[in-house]
């Protein structure tokens, strides 16, 4: 873009004045030097031209045009182009009748990075009304003039947001970009740069991506993702990172062309990357990716052709038989003539981010939000405003999914090759439902290997993640709109399938759900095979916007107002401060007032708060406090219910779900209560639960229940000597166990069959086989199991036509004991 | 002057009634974990060094352990740092000071004590039915319980453990006669 004038007679001109020896041995080395960086500059090599024409001017002061090539470089080079413009103004001011008329251009660049608009405006307007009209670049200056008076609108409107740099575990000496979070903002994935410097000029030496987590209050060391691709060392940057964080896209390959891969994420090992469909991949360069929480839908960058002009942005969804659809372009709302890059679809499937050069911008890209209006239909886009946009390139912005926090990297003091990670509070939330989930089965509980499909209810329709908890932590994230009913089918290693229905509520703002699930194995003993299977599933239904979180963005709100009372409070605080008449819960407020908003702190002084409540009430022996924490808090609402494997695999309870390919065979649906939980108005009278809504459950008629309608779940036998019937004490323990499960298990009956052998009187047998039965009825009653869940029979004796051995008589000399459940069609759904 | 502090007090009242906080069952079962231990105290030489941290072991929930750190997180007891630890293995048990046994059946955490074989390591049961009955010291509640916890403390004093006559004030009280060795 920039060529080096024709003004070189004027410096000639200069070095002729100069007349003694050693002033022309000095000619001479500034003539070498001279020549030199014209050379550089003319192969617009302006980073080693640079310091050679900062030596001149420390030759040669005063001399406008080399200050003029000083300014000049500086605006093209990597290093801090403000710092070009003194340079500029001094050459103006001295030679502008001998400099070309491009400088007025030159200088209203450099104002515009500088946030001078008024100055770059006046000599936008100067260069244009000179120019010819053949000047070519008549085009980029009217394209900056609009830029430059936009800004002062954007300046002047700025946001109401918070810019925080991130800490030095993120952000290096060497430059961080392309910064990606899972969803629950607990991941962070960048690509750091290395670079050299030789003679001068930077050049890339490498590219790592990293990741770094979130934990005691801050992220902590970055950490290298290993890419099995080993090829690929300078060419590769994070395109992307699928709201869970566990699938990483990668844009490999050059500006003119780059394609897009995956990789799975597995406990900080990326898998080997695949390349992403012909139909996404073109020829030319794509460069970023953003998938719906769904996994169905793409949008992405790419310069193919076929656009409106420059990079476009495009999406692209696969149906239910995993087919692509066509591309599609978003058309002229959202794409110009100028680029379009680095899009990201929020997980509310609604509103895109990406970054632009052609709509209303400050300059450079700047970044744009759009929502969907409908299909393909995008609402005109509005510039994020400042201090998200400056007059640089902004590029790479993606949104937590409660809306609050953004991430974006920014270069400091316009050098573009140094960029680093900066994370904007907006003071916003979405309506969104963040499912951070754990998985665990056994007793004690562990993490085990799951893999969770998810079906939209309403439609039947899989969607395209299948979710992969991690088998170390058990750990699942999932994001889901309001108002909807989802099942989950829960496929863990050594389990039935289970099927588990969630509904979302209808919300206006963000919540997060925290679900645990237990998988346990019913034994009768604990070396007995399993005869069921427990599934517990807890669902705390965190209302975000009734916490500390959301209160921090009342507060926001609401500052203005606080102003005017904060200085009455400080006054009081310091009446209170003086005194030790209020509690330690009114001065944590009151110190709160000023307090700028920060999640971790908010965190931090919730639980001390919390701490020195039960501290407070501990130490004065005041149980009314702790019951008022207690009636107030959020306790996990379980759903439970245990499965029995059955006797006979012909009943088998199984239901047929197909998804995609796949058919499963999964226990039936657990419905679970994801009813919201509000704070209850603090009161003196501990809050009492709602009785109403506790409907007793139905107690089962197990006496009056047909054969046909039991299904039976585990027989035991015990044995008797001839004529006994008092139960042994060897046979204690089994009764022991069984009687444990019919506790825990209170949907189960009890079937007590007696039999005595053939041998003796008829009569007398059938009595003893009563006996028998009875005598196993009591010890279960014994053990507190109500009578109203036995069946007692006494069987009498079973006849065989063959002589029996005493072997086989003493088996005959038995009670019979069922476990069985009832069959009930309503009990399935 | 008077007159102002009264309307800045009114402000005040009606403000706490906005930010009154819920919390979740996870966040105050922490508190009071971190609670007890000021309230009870271990027999001399418990701890090897002064140096030595608390430590505060979970039994089968990572989710638990999770908040109880966050809650803890820059604590101190005594001067000690407190940390909390998940308990795989009945051997990680033994470098404790409390164990929490939390989604766990009744058969398992016994299975723990009965591991610890008399060691001074306070037993907190998350509402486990019959905790305290069969040797557990401290044993939470249901929500809306008369009383927030259970405590045993004849099976604390079996291990020399102390516990504050205010955390006693607080419990239901359950005496381990039942108790079959």
């Amino acid at each position: 873009m920039f060529k080096r004038r024709n003004i070189s007679i004027y410096i000639g001109l200069i070095f002729v004045l100069t007349s003694n020896i050693y002033a022309q041995k000095e000619h001479f080395n500034k003539h070498k030097i001279q020549k030199l960086a014209e050379n550089y500059f003319d192969n617009a090599q302006f980073d080693k031209a640079l310091p050679l024409y900062l030596k001149l001017d420390t030759l040669i002061p005063d001399n406008f045009e080399i200050k003029y090539y000083i300014g000049a470089c500086y605006l093209n080079s990597a290093f801090d182009k403000t710092k070009g413009i003194p340079y500029l103004e001094y050459a103006l001011k001295h030679g502008e009748s001998y400099l070309p008329n491009v400088i007025f251009f030159d200088l209203a660049n450099l104002y515009h990075l500088n946030y001078q608009f008024d100055d770059a405006i006046n000599m936008l307007n100067t260069f244009i009304a000179k120019a010819p009209k053949s000047e070519i670049l008549i085009q980029k200056a009217e394209h900056l003039l609009q830029n430059c008076k936009n800004a002062k609108d954007i300046k002047t409107s700025a946001s109401n947001i918070d810019i925080i740099k991130l800490n030095t575990a993120i952000n290096s000496d060497n430059s961080e970009t392309t910064p990606f979070i899972s969803a629950d903002e607990n991941q962070l994935f960048f690509t750091r740069t290395f670079t050299n410097q030789v003679s001068g000029i930077e050049f890339v030496t490498s590219k790592s991506i990293m990741t770094s987590t979130f934990a005691n209050n801050d992220w902590q060391e970055a950490k290298k993702i290993n890419i099995p691709n080993e090829n690929v060392k300078t060419d590769i940057s994070l395109a992307g990172v699928s709201p869970d964080g566990e699938v990483l896209f990668f844009a490999i390959g050059d500006e003119t062309n780059a394609d897009l891969y995956a990789g799975k994420l597995t406990n900080g090992q990326c898998s080997k990357l695949t390349k992403l469909p012909d139909i996404i991949n073109s020829p030319y360069a794509e460069t970023y990716i953003s998938v719906t929480p769904d996994g169905r839908t793409y949008y992405f960058s790419s310069n193919r052709s076929g656009g409106y002009g420059g990079k476009d942005i495009y999406r692209v969804t696969m149906d239910d038989n995993n087919q692509w659809s066509v591309i599609e372009n978003l058309g002229p709302s959202v794409n110009t003539e100028y680029d379009e890059e680095s899009p990201f679809i929020h997980p509310d499937n609604k509103t895109l981010y990406f970054s632009s050069k052609g709509h209303n911008n400050m300059g450079g890209y700047d970044i744009f939000y759009s929502h969907n209006l409908n299909k393909n239909d995008w609402e005109e886009p509005t510039n994020m405003g400042f201090p998200i946009n400056t007059p640089g390139d902004d590029l790479g912005f993606v949104l937590s999914a409660e809306g609050n926090t953004a991430y974006f990297s920014s270069s400091t003091n316009s050098i573009q090759s140094k960029q680093d990670i900066y994370k904007a509070i907006l003071h916003k939330t979405i309506p969104l439902t963040l499912v951070k989930g754990t998985i665990m089965g056994g007793d004690p509980p562990k993490p085990i290997k799951t893999i969770i499909r998810v079906m939209d209810k309403e439609t039947q329709k899989p969607l395209k993640y299948i979710y992969n908890p991690n088998p170390k932590t058990g750990k699942y994230l999932m994001i889901f709109p309001p108002n909807k009913n989802y099942d989950m089918i829960i496929e863990a290693e050594g389990y039935l399938p289970q099927l588990v229905n969630i509904f979302i509520p209808n919300q206006t703002y963000f919540y997060e759900l925290y679900q645990e699930i237990f998988l346990k194995s019913v034994k009768v003993n604990p070396h007995d095979t399993a005869i069921g299977q427990e599934i517990r599933v807890t669902n705390t239904f965190y209302d975000i916007y009734k916490t500390d979180i959301s209160d921090s963005i009342l507060q926001h709100e609401q500052e203005k107002h606080q102003a005017q009372v904060d200085s009455l409070l400080k006054k009081i605080e310091d009446i209170i401060s003086t005194t030790d008449s209020m509690s330690v819960e009114q001065l944590d407020y009151l110190s709160k007032q000023n307090k700028t908003i920060n999640k971790d702190s908010i965190f931090e002084k919730r639980y001390n708060k919390l701490l020195n409540l039960i501290d407070d009430a501990i130490e004065k022996s005041d149980s009314s406090e702790l019951e008022l924490l207690d009636a107030n808090a959020v306790y996990n609402d379980v759903t439970n219910k245990v499965y029995f494997y059955g006797t006979k695999t012909t009943e088998s309870q199984l239901t047929k779900i197909v998804v995609g390919n796949d058919t499963l065979y999964s226990l039936p649906a657990l419905n679970t209560s994801t009813k919201p939980l509000y704070i209850k108005t603090p009161s003196a009278i501990p809050y009492q639960p709602d009785t109403s809504v506790i409907v007793a459950k139905k107690q089962l008629d197990f006496r009056n229940c047909p054969e046909n309608k039991r299904r039976y779940i585990y027989i035991n036998y015990i044995f008797y000597p001839s004529g006994k019937y008092t139960v042994e004490k060897k046979e204690m323990p089994s009764l022991t166990d069984l009687a444990q499960l019919a506790l825990s298990n209170t949907d189960i009956g009890i079937e007590i069959n007696g039999y005595a052998d053939y041998k003796g009187d008829l009569q007398k047998n059938i009595e003893l086989s009563k006996k028998r039965a009875l005598g196993v009825a009591e010890i279960f009653i014994n053990k507190q199991i109500a009578l109203r869940r036995m069946l007692i029979n006494g069987k009498g004796v079973e006849f065989s036509e063959k002589e029996m051995k005493d072997v086989d008589l003493q088996q005959m000399r038995r009670t019979e004991i069922k476990l069985f459940e009832i069959i009930n069609d309503t009990n399935l759904k | 002057m008077k007159l102002k502090i009264s309307i800045g007090l009114f402000l005040l009242v009606g403000n706490l009634t906005l930010v009154a906080q819920q919390y979740t069952e996870y966040e105050l079962k922490s508190a009071y974990i971190f609670n007890f231990a000021k309230f009870i105290e271990f027999p001399p030489n418990t701890f090897n060094s002064d140096k030595d941290p608390y430590i505060i072991g979970v039994y089968g929930n990572e989710a638990f352990l999770e908040v109880l750190q966050a809650v803890i997180h820059g604590k101190t007891i005594n001067n000690r740092s407190v940390i909390a630890i998940n308990i795989s293995q009945p051997e990680d048990a033994l470098n404790c000071k409390m164990i929490y046994f939390s989604r766990t059946s009744i058969t398992q955490a016994l299975t723990i004590i009965e591991f610890l074989n008399g060691k001074p390591i306070l037993t907190i049961g998350d509402n486990i039915e019959d905790f305290c009955q069969k040797g557990g010291m401290i044993n939470f509640t249901q929500q809306f319980s008369h009383k927030r916890f259970e405590i045993n403390p004849d099976a604390a004093a079996r291990v020399k453990i102390t516990i504050s006559s205010k955390l006693l004030a607080l419990a239901r009280i359950v005496k381990d006669e039942e108790v079959k060795f």
